[in-house]
């Protein structure tokens, strides 16, 4: 049966780029617009991993990973967090909020799809 | 031409030629967007255009940080323009920036759009692909888990053809087994004719025999009478045995030829029945070879089929980075507009506030734009951050 991956980004060409890329890899794809969309997405279904966005509208991208981590069903599924952010500062708040890896856009799907293969749940 | 006439010329320039370039790159952008059909050139284009737009804003943003300028402390020695020249920029400004904050968005809105249509696009030929190759690798019987395919089903034809030709050749087998038997009875009939004639000899000695028999018993006179009969008898038996003979020799005889006739005729079927049976089997070699052939032919092109699709699929991959630009320019074009709204609020207070030089907090603005950062390209663009680095497929694991 296929993994499934929930992608968060206010931007929808974006969230098709990583879709079709996790696709054609066999994933099973969720998608949301923001950090609020993707809260209301974690409804008990199994989700092997998050990809989410940082600079969002109305919930950001950390304040999200926060209530992931916080989430009694989801804490332990791995976040990567996708984003146009490069400075170390930024990198290093991801990490203290529970972040496994850090990608900036923007990215070659094979990246993508080497980190996935590392950190997604068996 | 010294500093001040430069300063002069500066305020001397029509308005259209200091706001030209961003009307005019706006507006090339929207028609490039709209008339491109969402093609990647077309969106190249267009972020082109708005970045003449952004040109064309740095030009008035200087004239509008010179102008607002006026109306603050302004050394005695230059002769810079009048308060009211500021509050008639600034009027300007609040006016025009909304605008160019609304056609900014606009270009941006419309290029996430375009962009979005080519991906989904995108996105439909790479499922479209996927179904083609699936649906060429499932008949070639390649597929994984899938159906059974021509390599499959050939195989199993073969078995099943095999198998038939192996049921003829027994059947044929057993044929000429039973045509041994038949040979092996003929001999027997033969047995039975030579048994026939010793019965039939047996039989001419008894009646021989008998005939002696009579002879003495005539010669006895009255004492031989009793035994005459009985030599009688026997000579009448011998005859009936010697007829029997016949009779049996004569039916073996038909039984032979009989069975000389159905041995030739199964012989014969035998023979064209193996005939058959070879042929039968180098016809079913033959479909078989090209059948095999066939399924060989599917299979090299279900190959490079594959081949190629993994092909496009790497160029649409390439693509598909390519058009990630559409985030970063979006990301950067809403926090050039989220400035451009502050400082138009900032100049609203201004003109509210009688030009209190206060409400204008230049270090508070420029601290936002810090703050709303999202690409490193923008803090190059501001000054604070070194060219020489780029934001590209940069991965780091915690």
């Amino acid at each position: 049966m296929a993994k499934t991956i929930l992608i968060v980004d206010d931007s929808a060409s974006l969230r098709q780029v990583v879709a079709i890329a996790l696709k054609g890899a066999g994933y099973d794809v969720i998608e949301a617009g923001d950090g609020q969309e993707a809260l209301g997405k974690l409804n008990g279904q199994k989700i092997h991993l998050i990809i989410s966005d940082v600079n969002m509208p109305n919930m950001d991208g950390i304040t999200f990973l926060k209530q992931v981590k916080q989430h009694p069903s989801y804490k332990f599924t791995p976040v990567i967090m996708l984003t146009t952010e490069s400075q170390e500062a930024k990198k290093q708040e991801g990490q203290a909020a529970g972040a496994k890896a850090w990608v900036v856009k923007p990215f070659k799907p094979e990246t993508m799809l080497a980190a996935v293969a590392k950190l997604i749940l068996p | 031409m010294n500093d001040t006439g430069k300063r002069e010329a500066q305020h001397q320039v029509p308005g259209v030629l200091r706001w030209g370039p961003l009307s005019y790159g706006v507006a090339v952008a929207v028609l490039l967007v709209s008339l491109g059909g969402g093609g990647a050139a077309a969106l190249t284009a267009a972020v082109a255009a708005v970045g003449v737009a952004a040109i064309g804003a740095w030009r008035l943003g200087a004239a509008y940080r010179h102008g607002l300028t006026a109306c603050a402390a302004i050394p005695a020695a230059e002769p810079a323009p009048t308060c009211k020249d500021g509050d008639a920029l600034a009027a300007v400004c609040e006016e025009v920036l909304p605008i160019w904050a609304r056609q900014v968005e606009t270009a941006r809105v419309q290029t996430e759009d375009a962009v979005l249509a080519l991906t989904a696009r995108f996105a439909a030929l790479v499922e479209r692909l996927d179904k083609a190759v699936e649906a060429s690798r499932a008949a070639a019987g390649d597929a994984e888990g899938g159906d059974a395919g021509v390599a499959d089903l050939f195989a199993q034809s073969r078995a099943e053809l095999t198998t038939v030709v192996e049921v003829l050749r027994q059947a044929l087998i057993s044929r000429n087994t039973m045509l041994e038997r038949v040979r092996e009875l003929a001999g027997h009939v033969g047995a039975l004719r030579r048994m026939a004639e010793e019965v039939a000899k047996i039989a001419s000695q008894t009646n021989l025999l008998a005939l002696n028999a009579s002879i003495e018993a005539a010669r006895a006179g009255d004492a031989g009478r009793g035994f005459a009969v009985v030599a009688g008898e026997v000579r009448t038996l011998s005859e009936q045995s010697g007829h029997t003979g016949q009779h049996i020799a004569g039916q073996v005889d038909a039984i032979g030829s009989a069975m000389q006739a159905a041995l030739e005729s199964a012989e014969r079927v035998a023979a064209e029945d193996a005939q058959s049976v070879q042929a039968a089997e180098q016809t079913i070699g033959t479909v078989l070879e090209r059948l095999e052939r066939l399924a060989e032919g599917l299979s090299n092109s279900t190959h490079m089929l594959r081949h190629e699709s993994d092909g496009i699929r790497t160029e649409i991959a390439d693509i598909l980075v390519s058009l990630q630009f559409q985030d970063r320019v979006s990301q950067i074009l809403t926090q050039a507009t989220g400035t451009v709204t502050q400082m138009t609020e900032q100049i609203r207070a201004w003109r509210a506030a009688g030009h209190d030089e206060a409400v204008l907090d230049r270090e508070a603005l420029l601290n936002a734009m810090l703050h709303t950062y999202t690409t490193h390209e923008q803090r190059v663009n501001h000054g604070v951050a070194a060219s020489d680095k780029q934001d590209q497929d940069e991965i780091t694991f915690f």
